[in-house]
């Protein structure tokens, strides 16, 4: 947790820098005051809206190997007592996710109301403006119109202002006024990666939401034992809030973009000039099989101890003890090397 | 424009250098048992026996290196900004060398098949090798300098980087590294295993010697026999030499000379570089100066507080870490699959055989 917050505060920094004078002969910043860098507000929605996403993720996990557990009718003690345990977590962790993601939205509104614009392609500034969720369209400027939308009326002032009539600023004036402010340029990101990645997450988040709420009352009726359905879909959500946690990091790295660190240093002036492009293929391309190959060994092996199950309990004392274990006596290799 | 470093900047060159020479001490010795592991293990029990001397603590060695690499990062950006990316290519290898090596201690144990431990035994060989390479090669680069123009932008290959002096100093670092390892398990194991570490030992430290001293005189001459750069070369080379001719009937005071000898190998590249960060072949008035590549007074100051109170912290941690897993090794603790835990309380005599789970214990 205390390396999370670390991190998140370098990147709170390149979000929305503090604590920093720019020397104008060296042409960098430099660090003025570390204590305003450590309490960004930017730091201090992102590290809770981390950390309770990686408590979603890891209670779905659990959920998902339970009811993996369930479906191939091994379930027991073990599997009951962790559902009891990491359903409500689950459901706790995604909500306050979704509601410090609602603050980061209102203070994104304020520090990069761009990437706030870009979310929703909102080419003009409007009150009162709508949440689409589903919508096709090239994304390109000045389109007009998307060819099919569905809106939430007012939902995008909520979210952004918190109020129903807010005003949220469109992509065109925002470019106008970042001309102005940081001269000529295209100050827009690539809207078709953050309006979908922005949706994904929140549709990931939304669905986490309801199964775990449709968990909690399975396990409470008592029939989570036979809730075929649940622990199919439950096993599929393991992958939820992977997605979720991909892309909304995708939505805020490239929601800032053209800007590596926002309105100081531009991703175009920040490259390596002696790094070429054939040095980012043969690097991306290694570390892709790479990290391919061990994703799929890693995979494959927590499948394996998945499959293996909890050792069955030891039989209680005074009682003869079974001269076969009900379980092949496959050795937890868990922590041996 | 050529000012000294300040005492700021002297105190982290110091402190980054302490970091690398620590880091090369005790990952040293797990990068030579890594390149062993194959070689010295004859049967399983027995590579069991040599992965599990250095399977406790080998990630903390590691941690070394980030934090060296986390403090030149922080108190000589432009210096982390020149090589990292001067270097790309390397680095990379580096990284794939490091994580393959990484994962190869974790998967070895958990399939039971004598074809998997045998390939992340063979996979954590060659990477622990290539790691001790790249690493000889990168620091003869620094030390030498590499073709860099005015703006510190690096522009070399990473054939460039492969020139005879380079390859030296990756022989260098080899074959340290594998004495050195060595050494360690003569300290670490018992028996039939300890016997064989050190007639390995015994055979590769004059080789080590040999190069590490030619190395020694290559680098004094390549920094025009610097007065500095002579008086250490001398003792790192009396270090070295001194090892495999005097010391060897003790395997403590042979390990201890071994530490002795890296630590002032790169004692003597570090002096080099002073107060250089990044030297230019190209021209030495491009040479990026440790004052040019410094970040600001105040953010030197904030690091000096926070290592003040955490680095302490890490030692004992460290250091607790050696004490709990001190026993000797050998075949006879790990004929079954064993956890680290499992070993301690058989090593401490409580209870039977390091076994987990229902195994029979069996020989593998």
């Amino acid at each position: 947790m205390i390396s999370a917050y670390f991190i998140l505060a370098a990147n709170s920094w390149m979000q929305h820098p503090v604590g920093y004078v720019v020397n104008h002969a060296t042409h960098r910043a430099e660090l003025k005051d570390i204590f305003s860098v450590l309490t960004n507000s930017t730091v201090l929605l992102a590290f809770p809206h981390t950390i309770f996403g990686a408590f979603a993720t890891a209670s779905m996990l659990v959920i998902g190997i339970c009811a993996f557990q369930l479906l191939r009718k091994r379930g027991g003690d073990v599997v009951s007592r962790s559902l009891r345990l990491a359903l409500p977590i689950g459901t706790v962790a995604v909500i306050l996710t979704m509601v410090f993601g609602h603050f980061q939205g209102i203070l994104m509104e304020q520090q990069q109301p761009m990437k706030m614009a870009a979310a929703e392609v909102l080419y003009h500034t409007k009150k009162g403006a709508s949440f689409s969720i589903f919508a096709t369209g090239d994304f390109t400027r000045f389109p007009g119109h998307l060819s099919s939308d569905l809106r939430i009326p007012h939902a995008l002032s909520i979210l952004a202002t918190a109020t129903w009539n807010g005003t949220v600023d469109g992509i065109d004036q925002i470019q106008a006024a970042e001309v102005k402010k940081y001269g000529p340029g295209n100050y827009t990101p690539i809207l078709g990666v953050t309006y979908w990645t922005f949706r994904l997450m929140i549709g990931a988040g939304t669905l986490m939401l309801l199964l775990t709420l449709a968990g909690m009352v399975l396990v409470r009726r008592k029939k989570m034992d036979g809730a075929r359905w649940f622990q199919r879909l439950a096993i599929i959500a393991i992958f939820l809030p992977i997605l979720a946690n991909w892309t909304g990091w995708i939505f805020t790295e490239m929601g800032r973009q053209p800007w590596v660190v926002y309105g100081l240093l531009r991703t175009s002036n920040a490259r390596s000039p002696n790094v070429g492009l054939g040095d980012l293929i043969i690097t991306l391309t290694g570390y892709i099989v790479l990290y391919g190959i061990l994703i799929a060994i890693g995979g494959w092996l927590m499948f394996r101890e998945i499959k293996h199950g909890p050792e069955p309990p030891p039989p209680p004392p005074g009682e003869a003890v079974p001269d076969e274990l009900p379980l092949a006596p496959n050795p937890d290799l868990v922590l041996s090397y | 424009m050529h000012t000294d470093p300040d005492f700021l900047q002297t105190l982290w060159f110091i402190l980054i250098g302490v970091l690398l020479v620590g880091f090369f001490i005790l990952e040293g010795f797990d990068f030579g048992v890594g390149m062993l592991v194959r070689g010295l293990g004859r049967d399983k029990a027995e590579r069991r026996a040599l992965i599990h001397t250095i399977g406790p603590v080998w990630d903390g060695n590691e941690v070394w290196l980030l934090t060296a690499g986390g403090a030149t990062f922080a108190a000589f950006s432009g210096w982390y900004a020149t090589t990292f990316s001067g270097f790309y290519l390397a680095l990379f290898l580096v990284l794939a060398a490091l994580i393959v090596r990484g994962v190869s201690f974790e998967f070895w144990g958990k399939v039971q098949s004598d074809r998997w431990s045998s390939a992340w035994e063979w996979a954590l060989c060659i990477s622990s090798g290539v790691a001790a390479l790249l690493f000889g090669v990168a620091w003869a680069n620094f030390v030498h300098g590499v073709p860099m123009g005015p703006n510190h932008v690096i522009h070399a290959s990473l054939l460039d980087l492969l020139h005879p002096y380079a390859l030296l100093g990756g022989l260098v670092t080899v074959s340290l590294f594998l004495s050195h390892g060595a050494y360690f398990l003569t300290l670490r194991t018992k028996g039939e295993l300890a016997q064989r570490a050190a007639l390995v030992a015994h055979r590769v430290a004059p080789v080590a010697a040999v190069l590490t001293v030619g190395f020694l005189v290559w680098t004094a001459a390549d920094q025009s026999w610097d007065a500095v750069v002579v008086v250490l070369a001398i003792l790192a080379a009396a270090a070295a030499v001194l090892i495999p001719v005097a010391l060897d009937r003790s395997p403590t005071r042979a390990f201890a000379g071994s530490c002795v000898a890296i630590a002032l190998l790169f004692v003597v590249l570090l002096a080099a570089l002073f107060p250089n960060a990044v030297p230019s072949s190209t021209n030495h008035a491009y040479d990026l100066t440790l004052v040019a590549a410094s970040s600001t007074s105040y953010t030197l100051t904030v690091m000096t507080v926070v290592a003040v109170i955490f680095v302490p912290i890490v030692l004992v941690y460290q250091a607790w870490t050696y004490w709990v897993f001190r026993h000797r090794l050998g075949r006879d603790d790990f004929e079954g699959p064993a956890t680290p835990i499992a070993v301690i309380e058989h090593t401490l005599g409580n209870g039977g055989p390091a076994t987990t789970g229902a195994q029979p214990p069996t020989v593998v």
